[in-house]
C-alpha cells in the first residue's frame, strides 16, 4: 500500500516536472521568436508647464498624472511631432540602429528647437532603447568658476529603454532661467 | 545586512567623487552599479524584514524535540517537495498566468522597482524615475544642479 502511494507520488511529480519543462521550453521559443523591430513611429508632445487653465485632450492622461506629482498651475501643449525611425543592422549583427530628428517651432517662439531620437534594438529580443535629445540654438557656458567653456548643450538628453506604446515623460528643461519649464512626452509605436 | 562583499564601499555608498578622475565610461558604469546596488539593498532589506517576521522564535531558548520517525519521513519526502516547488515555479514563470486564465499582474509595490530597472535611464544630469498610477506612463525628471541640491 505504502509502496503504491510512493509510486503514484513519484509518477505525479515526474509528470509535473515534464510539463514544467515543456512550458518553459515553449515560453523560451516564444521569446526567441520575437520579430526584429524595423520601424518605430515616434510621437513627441512638447508641453510647457505654466498657468494654462485649459486642457488638451491629446495629453489629458499624462497631465492627469503630472498633476498628482507636481504643483505646476497648468500644462500647455506647444507642439506635436511625429516621425519614423527606420532600424538597420550596423556595426554589430546583434543590434539594429537608427535615428531621426525634426525641427519644430513651438508656439510664439522665434528660434526653433530640434528633437532627435537615436534608437537601438536588440535582435530577436524586441527591446527598444532610445536616446532622446531636445536642443535649441543657444550656447551655454558650462564648467566651474575657474574652468568654463561655451558649448551648445542640449536642453534635455536622456536614454531610456521603452516599451511599445509606453509614454515616457521627460522633464525638465528651460531655455532660459525666466522661461517656463518644458516637458517632452515620448511615445513609440513599434512597426515590425 | 552582511556587507562583506567584493564591491568597493565607495561605490556602494554612492561616493562617486572618488571616480571623478576616471574616464566617462568607467564613471557611468560606477554610477549604474551604485544605483542598482541602492535598489538591490532596498529590496533585500524589505525581504529580510519579511523573512524575520515569519521565523518563529524558540520558546525560552529551547526548541521542541523532533521525533526520529517524522525526520526520516521528511528526509524521504524533502526532495520530492523541492522538485514540486521548482516545477510549480517553472510553470508559473513559463505561463505567467494566474488562475482562471487571468494574466499574471504583480502587485503594485513590486511593479515600481521593476519599472525603474526595466527603463534603465541614463542622463547627463541627476534624475528621478517617478512611476505613476498608469503603468503605461512613466516620468523621468532631470534636475538642474541647484534643484538637486
Amino acid at each position: 500500500m505504502y509502496d503504491n502511494v510512493k509510486t503514484i507520488i513519484r509518477c505525479a511529480l515526474v509528470g509535473v516536472l515534464a510539463l514544467g519543462t515543456l512550458a518553459a521550453g515553449a515560453s523560451a521559443q516564444e521569446r526567441g521568436a520575437t520579430p526584429d523591430i524595423h520601424n518605430v513611429l515616434f510621437t513627441f508632445h512638447l508641453v510647457q508647464a505654466d498657468g494654462f487653465a485649459g486642457e488638451d485632450p491629446e495629453i489629458s492622461d499624462v497631465v492627469g498624472e503630472l498633476r498628482k506629482l507636481f504643483n505646476f498651475q497648468g500644462y500647455r501643449l506647444l507642439s506635436t511631432s511625429v516621425f519614423n525611425v527606420g532600424l538597420v543592422p550596423r556595426s554589430s549583427v546583434d543590434y539594429l540602429t537608427g535615428d531621426g530628428s525634426q525641427r519644430i517651432f513651438p508656439d510664439d517662439s522665434k528660434t526653433p528647437l530640434t528633437i532627435r531620437a537615436e534608437v537601438v534594438s536588440q535582435r530577436s529580443a524586441g527591446s527598444l532603447r532610445a536616446k532622446v535629445t531636445l536642443t535649441d540654438q543657444t550656447t551655454r557656458i558650462v564648467g566651474t568658476v575657474t574652468r568654463s567653456r561655451s558649448e551648445r548643450l542640449p536642453l534635455l538628453e536622456a536614454s531610456v529603454t521603452i516599451r511599445d506604446g509606453q509614454r515616457v515623460v521627460l522633464g525638465s528643461a528651460r531655455r532660459t532661467a525666466d522661461e517656463p519649464v518644458l516637458i517632452l512626452v515620448v511615445t513609440p509605436r513599434i512597426d515590425p | 545586512m552582511d556587507r562583506s562583499d567584493d564591491w568597493p564601499d565607495g561605490i556602494l555608498e554612492g561616493d562617486l567623487d572618488a571616480f571623478a578622475g576616471r574616464d566617462p565610461a568607467e564613471r557611468r558604469s560606477a554610477e549604474r552599479i551604485a544605483r542598482d546596488a541602492r535598489n538591490m539593498n532596498e529590496v533585500l532589506s524589505a525581504m529580510a524584514s519579511e523573512v524575520s517576521e515569519r521565523v518563529p522564535a524558540p520558546i525560552h531558548g529551547r526548541t521542541a524535540p523532533v521525533r526520529r520517525g517524522s525526520f526520516s519521513r521528511w528526509r524521504t519526502l524533502a526532495p520530492f517537495a523541492a522538485a514540486a516547488a521548482i516545477a510549480a515555479l517553472v510553470l508559473v514563470r513559463g505561463g505567467e498566468m494566474a488562475r482562471e486564465g487571468e494574466p499574471f499582474i504583480p502587485p503594485p509595490e513590486s511593479r515600481v522597482p521593476s519599472m525603474v530597472s526595466e527603463m534603465d535611464v541614463e542622463a547627463d544630469r541627476p534624475f528621478a524615475v517617478l512611476p505613476t498610477s498608469d503603468p503605461d506612463i512613466a516620468v523621468v525628471w532631470l534636475f538642474y544642479p541647484q534643484e538637486s541640491d
